[in-house]
């Protein structure tokens, strides 16, 4: 089936209306190439799991566990600011660092403690349309 | 890492799109899908494959989510969260569609959830303020028109948003009706609306911006 098939015409309006918006979504766009890394990144095996197991063994100082977990793609609500008033992930795989909740640490740059990373443990089947 | 690895238990039931990845293209499926090769090889180990859907999929992924959350950053990292998704549950995917319209289904869910959970954070915060439709700078020539644009589709009704944000991405009503799981119809009905709506919006804000010598302001374009 061709994509627009069940289509009904439309107007030179309707049409303008659909360019104005189309160009405006292309404009928003990004490289592909960088979503790839990320994407690829994540299904190597470098998950939240084991980000915050680093954490926890002292390996990874807060920042660089935000820091890594933006780059695996998850959803941090404020990415830029400090790393103690992070949000839960989006929808997170496995594990979802709650709050790296010390920012102290971090500006003095000593490791963080594991008693100073929240995690909480999910093990959620997510629903996905069939 | 296998697709099918990631889930709990998965490993004591082969499941039917792996299944299926042994078995080859069946008639009127996934033969008709440009991307089943690849799909197969993936659900068979060849994990690296995936980056080559990412790329095929990533742009018009991307147009659709900055076209349902209106935010081209939030729609990036939605766009992770999608294909993670995506990978995770490729074993449930079954070649009853398109690889492409699966992906956008996803999208459209993962999109609305969390728009609607960042709705609530910012309205707890500014209650009349919406996400995508805050104040920006006027800025000048196309960067100003696409960021009206954005305003506009923000303001839409969520199911208006999300029908136009597929059409536009070329799914059928068929898919689009499926993937926000009403009739066809009201497909039809939720892009006539969006259209009706963006063009008001559109009008508005030429009004605005050139208005008719010597034309009063109404109360309308006089409110910030």
């Amino acid at each position: 089936m061709n994509p627009q098939d069940s289509m009904p015409p439309t107007s030179d309006a309707d049409r303008a209306i659909d360019r104005r918006v189309r160009r405006t979504l292309v404009a928003a766009g990004s490289d592909p190439s960088v979503a790839v890394e990320s994407v690829m990144r994540r299904i190597d095996g470098r998950t939240p799991r084991a980000v915050a197991e680093s954490v926890v063994a002292g390996r990874l100082r807060a920042g660089s566990a935000v820091a890594a977990a933006v780059l695996m793609g998850l959803s941090f609500f404020d990415r830029d600011t400090s790393p103690s008033i992070a949000e839960p992930t989006a929808r997170p795989d496995d594990v979802s660092v709650l709050a790296l909740s010390d920012p102290d640490a971090d500006r003095e740059g000593r490791r963080t403690r594991p008693s100073d990373v929240v995690l909480e443990i999910f093990d959620l089947e997510l629903e996905v349309p069939q | 890492m296998n697709p099918s690895d990631r889930s709990p238990g998965r490993s004591r039931l082969r499941s039917e799109s792996t299944a299926r990845a042994e078995l080859g293209p069946h008639r009127g499926e996934a033969s008709a899908d440009p991307d089943a090769d690849v799909v197969r090889a993936i659900l068979r180990g060849d994990s690296a494959s995936y980056g080559e859907l990412v790329t095929r999929h990533q742009p018009s992924l991307l147009r659709l989510l900055v076209g349902i959350v209106s935010d081209p950053h939030l729609a990036e990292d939605i766009a992770q969260e999608v294909w993670w998704i995506a990978y995770r549950k490729l074993d449930s995917f079954g070649f009853r569609s398109r690889f492409r319209t699966w992906l956008h289904r996803i999208a459209v869910r993962e999109a609305l959830s969390t728009r609607t959970r960042i709705f609530r954070l910012l309205s707890a915060f500014a209650p009349s303020e919406s996400l995508g439709a805050a104040t920006a700078p006027r800025e000048s020539g196309e960067t100003a028109t696409n960021e009206e644009t954005l305003r506009a589709l923000a303001r839409l009704p969520a199911p208006e948003r999300a029908a136009f944000a597929l059409y536009l991405e070329e799914n059928t009503y068929e898919e689009i009706a499926a993937a926000l799981g009403c009739p066809s119809g009201t497909v039809a009905t939720h892009i006539h609306r969006a259209r009706q709506r963006l063009a008001r919006a559109f009008e508005d804000a030429r009004r605005v911006t050139n208005p008719a010598p010597g034309a009063v302001p109404t109360e309308r374009e006089t409110t910030p």
